[in-house]
């Protein structure tokens, strides 16, 4: 059959750096096309150059067979080429409705149609937001919520070809559902898509075919039934891996991080728990269950919570991150670009920023002892040394998240807290994320996670803390863990009316 | 909200207490008037107020920047709150006319202060009251005639009040007349320092260095008493002679100030012209008293005007110091 | 928070609250003062409320947009230079020149910004000086007189009582602003950009011709405003017959607008220029010293950046914890 959507020799250089070499990507009219590849790897720059949102160096892309340019994204509109893109697209200021439509061309000038509420409306059911005004603002929806309307506005528009990039990565089971039903829909329609991913269950899953890049390069294209998991991240590393999640350590540290009568007004109700040095405990929990506020809440980011924090025996103030410092405790934000990194500043500058009376000398910031802290850091969480100069920025989303975590790491144990610490982070490096974390441990660190990956919180956790609507419904040790008793407790709510 | 209802209150009552209640009998004035920031502009406001209280006039001052718009919106105001006249220091001598002929209209008098209005428009007020500010630029122009007798060249550079107003360019003017007999003078530069003291400094520093390789300025024409303290402050600086030798920089001013005055009493400056605020508002309360009284009225109060040089300083001390 | 602090964060809501509530401080201190209020002084606030909000909607649009345009200052001016230069053939003539070179300007200013990648502040800076400059050589720096004086009190003869001319032309743009922001793609694409302009890219707006659109218009309102101030003045000047840029952004800020852009309306710019217009007025009218005019507009202005906060609920917690905190120790 003839590709709806080709790329033909494409390469792409940022700079100095070669993004993409002679890379080639064909898509079949109604399949669902997986396109993996570690982080940095060089998939969205592909998606982007079929998308108008970039030009390649060099190359073609064809429309249904024929060459064709794609000069910008009203131009890929019109040939029917849809995109929701790996950075959150939405504008904060306007309704769900005026986001859904936003920039479709077929809109005509005087905008406010009962039809255009009754197709919007029609979309938002499709990807699970039946419940949502089509009046409320957008900028004050939760992140998942955004992702859909933002596949809602695709699914609106009179699109052949849908590149999703990442559009799982800050959804919740549930959600996932109902973007997979919606892609299923879509392909009923004969529509064709292409899907970035890094959790590869989903590709597994979902996906007909799957084109893996590495380095910018491509490595193969291939039917999904002709592949086995392993291969596929033998292809993506170039390398096979040997575990995902270490072991955990038989080391057993003295001290805990205590939290009692932990309470945020409207978001979680009493929650008591205890976590030994040593041990990762992961609050596991569904949007709105409270788990990703009281992560906050302990690293001092909600003013209005309340309850007492003890940390190996002498109680810690709640809401001051200054004593939280102190006490070398430190947060990793799930937001990497708006409170986690500063993605303008070198990677050095990134390293130090939390530790400056560690660098200081004779109360100066001199460039010598950064630079050994700096190096130091990097070689712990393996950042490559070479590009301790380069803009936080320009690096990939696994190389950000180590350094995010590697600025945390202090002289002598802390506590680390941490909201979905692989969020669009690639196999390799969420290995070797996971390999860190327990390394931590293993020196007397005390980790408190939440995580929306089942899979992940199933692996990593030594201890796990079900949530519900802002209470908690169980506690699992290590060996009590399992994925489906933590899905009934943290979708049941029937375990919820019990907790309450 | 209780929280707002406490900062809302206290605002309302701020803004009632802030009221002046007005007195029935007394005739009402509106003093229309530019920045009263202005040395100058605030005397003729300050001699307007207290001489009208004297005079049984209650009069209220409306300032601004120099901005003949606001001053056009405050005529208009003044006519609906029916004043019984109208003092106007104008900020342009163009744009108020529409504004003068509504107050003719409304039947409201008009005096003008110190500047005036574009010609041909005498029936749109009362009185003109203030300098030739024509004549004052003459005198200057005679100082300097006189000081550049005998030379080959003599370089003048002017320091000007805000150009686009009518005073700066009848003082050019004026100027220009007097100088016109002897072509030796020349007038090398014309700044506009808009009639404000640290830039005239400013301008006065810039313009000795770019004439310090051609021989120096002879003269410096700043056009009021506390811009030439900017331009005598810059010579000082700039290790400049001043006074009216060969080699020397000479700084006259047009109108009067104590320093000013202080300057030509020590020497530093040569001359300046008696262009006086408080007299200035005397004699805009004598014309509106004479109006109120139903008198005969003068339409061109020009006030004297005769050059101030060291022989009679001291005889202007009083008038001049403001 | 309660419904009326949500309210109050409602950016337009919120203008208009405090519009009514500076409408009616006035209207009680009036009371309590003696000084009538009628047709006359409502005339009055509209024509303070023509002289900046023409400037004052077209800067509220590029804030709109994420932008901010400080040359308007300067095309007001020029606008005024031109229109009274070119108008001695005919008034109209003279609007239209002086509107067209608004949009040109505008239009070259955008484009400046979008091929070099710059920020507006920096260019519309450049384009201030220029326009200014443009203006200071027309005229030669000369106040300049437009010789038809009935042009100028037509202008300004009361329509209905309480408009004029102006007043009507203004409340024209303000409507059709309002129109084109709630109403229409344009709106909502320029409100994407403003909020997030990547997004709106991906979306498939266009953004260059959306900033290009803005621009122009504010250079046009800009001009239009300076040419009928001008006429309503029968004269211009290069150096500005009024100081419009403070009060324009004064109006902006108190209608809602934020300068990280996408928040603000045209309707809300109204109410602001209005509680502007009636300070203005109000206090002449009061008889209040006219250096008051700027202490109240600055208490406006500080109490409007305190309700416009990100997290007010957050602050107000934190003063009402730093006040059991007092109690606690005394
Ligand atoms: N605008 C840019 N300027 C400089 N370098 C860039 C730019 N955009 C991308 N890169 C670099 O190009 C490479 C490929 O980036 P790309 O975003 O395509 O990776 P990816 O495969 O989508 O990774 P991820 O899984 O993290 O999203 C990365 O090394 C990235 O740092
Ligand atoms: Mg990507």
């Amino acid at each position: 059959m003839m590709p709806v959507i080709e790329a033909r020799n494409i390469s792409k250089n940022f700079g100095r750096f070669q993004a993409l070499r002679n890379v080639s990507f064909s898509a079949a009219p109604g399949e669902v096309h997986a396109l993996c590849g570690e982080n940095g790897a060089g998939k969205s720059t592909l998606v982007k150059i079929l998308t108008g949102v970039l030009q390649p160096d060099d190359g073609q892309t064809l429309i249904g067979g024929e060459v064709h340019g794609i000069a910008d994204t009203q131009h890929a509109q019109a040939l029917k080429i849809g995109y929701v893109s790996q950075e959150l697209s939405i504008a904060p200021h306007l309704s769900v409705l005026d986001n859904v439509w936003l920039g479709c061309r077929g809109v005509p000038l005087l905008h406010r149609r009962n039809e255009l509420r009754e197709r919007a409306r029609r979309a938002l059911n499709l990807v699970g937001l039946a419940h949502l005004s089509l009046e409320r603002r957008a900028g004050t929806l939760a992140l998942g919520e955004q992702q859909l309307v933002e596949i809602a506005r695709m699914m609106v528009r009179d699109v052949a070809v849908l590149f999703l990039d990442e559009p799982t990565a800050t959804l919740s089971d549930r959600e996932i559902e109902c973007v997979f039903s919606a892609i299923r829909e879509l392909r009923r329609n004969g529509k064709t898509m292409i899907y970035i991913s890094h959790r590869l269950g989903e590709v597994m899953d979902l996906c007909d075919r799957v084109t893996i890049l590495r380095n910018g390069e491509n490595v193969i294209s291939t039917d999904v039934a002709d592949i086995s998991r392993g291969k596929l991240v033998e292809h993506m590393l170039g390398r096979s891996l040997s575990e995902m999640y270490p072991q955990a350590g038989g080391m057993s540290s003295v001290g805990a991080l205590e939290i009692r009568g932990l309470m945020v007004p409207g978001k979680i109700r009493g929650l008591d728990f205890a976590v030994p040095r040593g041990k990762i405990l992961c609050l596991a929990g569904q949007m709105g269950s409270g788990a990703t506020e009281a992560v906050r809440a302990l690293a001092g980011l909600v003013h209005d919570a309340t309850g007492s924090v003890v940390l190996d025996g002498m109680p810690l103030k709640l809401g001051s991150v200054h004593t939280l410092l102190e006490r070398n405790m430190r947060f990793v934000s799930e937001d990497r670009a708006g409170e986690g990194l500063f993605l303008n500043l070198s990677v050095e500058e990134n390293f130090a920023a939390t530790q400056f009376d560690v660098v200081r000398r004779f109360g100066l910031l001199l460039p010598a002892p950064v630079r050994e802290l700096a190096e130091r850091l990097a070689d712990i969480v393996t950042v490559n040394p070479d590009r301790l100069r380069s803009r936080c920025g320009d690096l990939s989303g696994g190389n950000q998240q180590k350094i995010a975590i590697g600025r945390c790491i202090t002289p002598g144990s802390g506590i680390l807290l941490m909201n979905e610490p692989t969020r669009g982070v690639d196999v390799g490096a969420r290995a070797e994320i996971y390999a860190l974390m327990r390394q931590l441990c293993d020196q007397g660190y005390a980790v408190v996670m939440t995580s929306t990956d089942l899979e992940e919180v199933v692996g990593l956790a030594d201890m796990v803390l079900t949530m519900y609507r802002g209470a908690r419904v169980s506690l699992y040790g290590r060996d009590e863990i399992s994925a489906s008793r933590i899905l009934l407790d943290i979708t049941h709510p029937l375990t919820y009316e019990n907790a309450a | 909200m209780p929280a707002f209802r406490v900062p809302a209150f206290l605002f309302a009552l701020a803004m009632t207490g802030l009221l002046t209640p007005a007195v029935a009998q007394e005739k009402r004035v509106a003093h229309i008037t530019v920045a009263l920031g202005n040395p100058f502009v605030g005397t003729v406001a300050k001699t307007i107020q207290d001489e009208g209280k004297k005079n049984g006039m209650a009069v209220s001052v409306f300032g601004g920047p120099f901005d003949a718009a606001l001053q056009s919106q405050q005529i208009d105001d003044a006519i609906a709150q029916k004043y019984d006249a109208i003092a106007l220091f104008p900020a342009n001598p163009n744009a108020l006319l529409p504004a003068l002929t509504r107050a003719k209209a409304a039947g409201i008098p008009v005096v003008l202060i110190n500047s005036g209005i574009a010609s041909g428009h005498d029936d749109l007020y009362l009185s003109y009251v203030g300098e030739d500010q024509k004549v004052l630029g003459q005198i200057v122009g005679k100082m300097i005639s006189d000081a550049a007798k005998g030379r080959d060249a003599y370089k003048v550079a002017i320091i000007s009040g805000t150009l686009s107003e009518s005073t700066p360019q009848s003082r050019i003017a004026g100027f220009k007349d007097a100088i016109a007999a002897n072509p030796k003078i020349e007038i090398v530069a014309v700044e506009d320092a808009r009639w404000d003291t640290a830039r005239s400094e400013q301008i006065a520093g810039q313009l000795f260095a770019r004439f310090a390789a051609r021989g120096g300025l002879d003269a410096v024409f700043a056009m009021a008493d506390y811009m030439a303290f900017g331009v005598i402050k810059s010579a000082k600086a700039a290790r400049i002679p001043l006074g009216t030798g060969k080699g020397q920089t000479m700084v006259v001013a047009s109108n009067c100030a104590k320093m000013g005055i202080d300057a030509i009493a020590a020497g530093e400056q040569f001359g300046t012209a008696t262009q006086m605020p408080a007299r200035t508002g005397r004699e805009t309360v004598a014309t509106l008293k004479q109006h109120f009284a139903g008198q005969p009225i003068k339409k061109e109060n020009i006030l004297e005007m005769v050059a101030i040089t060291k022989q009679n300083v001291e005889t202007f001390r009083t008038d001049c110091t403001f | 928070m309660t419904s009326i602090s949500r309210l109050i964060a409602e950016p337009i809501i919120r203008a208009c609250v405090l519009f009514l509530f500076v409408a009616l401080v006035f209207a009680v201190s009036a009371v309590f003062a003696g000084v009538v209020v009628d047709a006359t002084t409502m005339f009055s606030v509209l024509q303070n409320f023509a002289m900046i909000g023409l400037v004052a909607l077209g800067l509220g649009l590029t804030v709109l947009i994420g932008e901010f345009d400080l040359s308007v200052a300067g095309m007001f001016i020029l606008g005024g230079c031109v229109a009274v230069i070119v108008g001695s053939n005919g008034p109209v003539f003279g609007l239209a020149v002086a509107v067209l070179i608004g949009i040109a300007g505008g239009i070259i200013q955008a484009l400046l910004m979008i091929r070099l990648g710059l920020n507006s502040v920096a260019i519309t800076l450049g384009g201030l000086l220029t326009f200014t400059g443009i203006a200071h050589v027309l005229t030669e720096s000369k106040s300049v007189l437009f010789n038809d004086l009935s042009v100028a009190l037509a202008m300004n003869v009361p329509v209905l009582g309480v408009f004029s001319l102006r007043s009507l032309i203004t409340i024209a743009c303000f409507l059709a602003g309002g129109v084109l922001i709630t109403y229409t793609r344009i709106g909502r694409d320029i409100v994407a950009t403003g909020s997030n302009r990547h997004a709106a890219r991906v979306a498939g707006v266009s953004t260059s011709h959306m900033l290009v659109g803005v621009f122009a218009v504010s250079g046009a309102l800009a001009a239009l405003s300076g040419a009928l101030l001008s006429f309503g003045l029968s004269a211009a000047s290069p150096t500005g017959l009024s100081n419009v840029m403070i009060p324009a952004i004064a109006a902006v800020i108190l209608g809602g607008g934020s300068l990280s852009g996408g928040v603000g309306h045209p309707i809300g710019i109204a109410a602001g220029v209005l509680v502007l217009a009636i300070v203005r007025s109000g206090l002449t009218v009061l008889g209040v010293s006219p250096s008051v005019h700027e202490i109240v507009t600055g208490a406006l202005l500080l109490v409007v950046a305190i309700l416009d906060g990100p997290a007010l609920g957050e602050r107000l917690y934190q003063f009402k914890s730093m006040v059991t905190l007092r109690v606690g120790s005394i």
